[in-house]
């Protein structure tokens, strides 16, 4: 199912108008990288999933209309979830795992490791296209 | 339990808990009648939500056979109703709480029955009891509504006995079976049949429980948020069994507390065996920051990749992704007709080109889309870590990358279209 979609956008990326650009093309699979790892069936259900899919349309919506805004949304984050009994680089963790800001720290342990899973799989699919196509 | 049996069937029939029933408790126990869920009882106590209303009142709880056992779960903890008067505090009632309630999560019964082991224990329980009975209640309710459930891990330390407990298991020993009054009375019954736990912690252990019960319901999770642990014994009652190990505190706080640790740790393991190399490190500080250091390596990864495959892309024919996409939105239930139909169409291109050349190349051509093959087939399955991956799907995916080698090869020196020629014959190799 990841490997799938993240064929299909890999396909529609090549049959858009290839920009020139490195960096714009580089940007676009990435956001299908990203995109058909939120979609695969087995993280349908997850938190990161579906904050991965909100962080990806918003910098889609974003894109457009400017090149140089970067929006940054002021988001007082307060430790609401933090907890005597975190280890500190809980919080570290939190920024990486897409959506674990809001979540408990059971939970989050939880959620990074499906999140691991998917990063895994997506990187050996890359590795693996990658390889098919430039052998 | 015989004498509970006995004792409670005279008035089983959801009558308030007589004071003469419990001679020894010197006052009414007011207890409100533990009611059974919608049963047909008539007993005002509702049952806890989620409680399994259990048919047979008396025969389990008092199964002394059963509640010896350790691994004794009961569906049910015995937990009086919010509104239950308070008990009078009659230190033999206490003492015999104490006694009888062996603080297991699962039940109440279970320090019922084992109230003769741990009495000393429970004695010096019960002298950090908090013997005040709103504050019991309050604390129970607390105290339960935070307990973590889950963990059937822990073994029931039989000698822990929590007032609350012992008073549950007396007053609302029903209340778990069933709600009923009977059987409530014939808990205390059968805890005076023992004649070993004091009222007061039966007393504590009502209250608290049913308390407590009251807050199950309600996140596991505030446990930790809550006091942590009071001296006050709590009830470990709960619908979700655990159980306090020997020797370890049973405030329900606590008790919380380790289920939820147990949860973080059952999951630091998993994160373990995920993330290569952890095996050896010990310790969560140094394994989150491993996690956190592989999690950054993977995103890099990603990163670097897409970087790489936005150089190699332009380099495909739009035939090949046009095929591509069409074999995969043609979906993999018609995988191999689309498959067949594609590879005809390969050759109809191709071979009309280049007739006749042979192969000799062509083992050494095979040999890439193989791998490739594997390759693939490696993030599937790992895709699907809990279910075998479609073979369909997988099929699909080979059958399309036959195509796309293909493809490729046709784009490269005429010894790709040996490959392709020869694949026919070859037959797929799926």
């Amino acid at each position: 199912m990841q490997a799938l979609h993240f064929l299909q956008a890999l396909a529609r990326i090549a049959r858009a108008a290839p920009k020139p650009a490195h960096s714009a093309r580089t940007r676009q699979i990435r956001h299908a990288a990203y995109a058909s790892m939120a979609h695969s069936s087995r993280s349908s259900r997850r938190t990161w999933s579906r904050a991965l899919l909100h962080r990806l349309r918003q910098r889609q919506q974003q894109r457009p209309g400017r090149l140089l805004t970067v929006r940054r949304r002021v988001r007082i984050v307060t430790p609401i979830t933090s907890r005597p009994e975190e280890p500190a680089r809980a919080e570290t963790l939190r920024q990486l795992v897409p959506g674990g800001r809001g979540m408990e720290y059971c939970n989050l342990l939880e959620e990074t490791a499906d999140y691991v899973q998917c990063l895994r799989a997506q990187v050996q699919l890359m590795q693996t296209l990658l390889d098919a196509f430039s052998s | 339990m015989d004498l509970c049996e006995s004792n409670g069937l005279e008035k089983r029939n959801g009558d308030r808990i007589d004071p003469q029933l419990i001679p020894q408790f010197g006052a009414p126990i007011g207890m409100v009648p533990v009611s059974g869920a919608g049963t047909g009882t008539a007993s005002p106590f509702p049952l806890w939500p989620g409680m399994p209303n259990l048919s047979n009142p008396i025969a389990e709880p008092f199964n002394p056979g059963m509640l010896n056992q350790s691994s004794n779960k009961f569906p049910y903890s015995g937990v009086l109703p919010p509104g239950l008067p308070n008990f009078p505090s009659e230190p033999g009632f206490i003492e015999r709480a104490a006694r009888l309630s062996c603080f297991s999560a699962n039940a109440g019964f279970n320090g019922l029955m084992n109230n003769s082991i741990s009495n000393q224990a429970q004695k010096g329980e019960l002298n950090s009891m908090n013997i005040g009975s709103g504050s019991s209640h309050g604390n129970q309710l607390k105290n339960q509504g935070s307990i973590e459930n889950n963990s059937e891990t822990n073994e029931g330390a039989e000698d822990k006995i929590s007032n609350g407990d012992n008073a549950n298991a007396n007053g609302d020993s029903s209340q778990n079976d069933s709600g009923s009054k009977k059987r409530k009375r014939t808990n205390q019954d059968g805890a005076m049949g023992q004649g070993q736990a004091s009222m007061k912690s039966q007393e504590e252990a009502g209250k608290q429980t049913s308390e407590s019960k009251k807050e199950v319901d309600n996140s596991g999770s505030k446990n930790t948020g809550k006091n942590g642990k009071d001296a006050a014994d709590v009830p470990k009652g709960d619908y979700i069994h655990v159980r306090a190990r020997r020797g370890q505190a049973t405030n329900s706080h606590s008790l919380a507390e380790r289920v939820r640790r147990e949860k973080i740790s059952e999951r630091m393991k998993y994160l373990q065996e995920l993330v290569p190399g952890c095996s050896k490190v010990t310790g969560k500080a140094v394994m989150l920051d491993e996690i956190i250091n592989y999690v950054q390596s993977l995103q890099r990864q990603v990163e670097f990749l897409s970087m790489k495959l936005a150089a190699v892309n332009p380099r495909l024919d739009l035939n090949i992704e046009t095929l591509l996409s069409k074999d995969i939105l043609q979906g993999r239930g018609a995988c191999s007709s689309t498959v067949g139909f594609t590879h005809e169409m390969f050759h109809s291109q191709l071979l009309p080109s280049q007739p006749g050349l042979l192969p000799p190349g062509l083992p050494g051509m095979l040999n890439p889309s193989d791998p490739f093959r594997r390759a693939i087939n490696t993030p599937l399955s790992a895709m699907n870590p809990f279910k075998d991956p479609n073979p369909q799907m997988s099929t699909t995916w080979q059958d399309e990358l036959h195509n796309v080698m293909s493809m490729n090869f046709a784009t490269n020196p005429p010894l790709s279209t040996q490959e392709i020629a020869t694949k026919p014959s070859d037959g797929f190799q799926l």
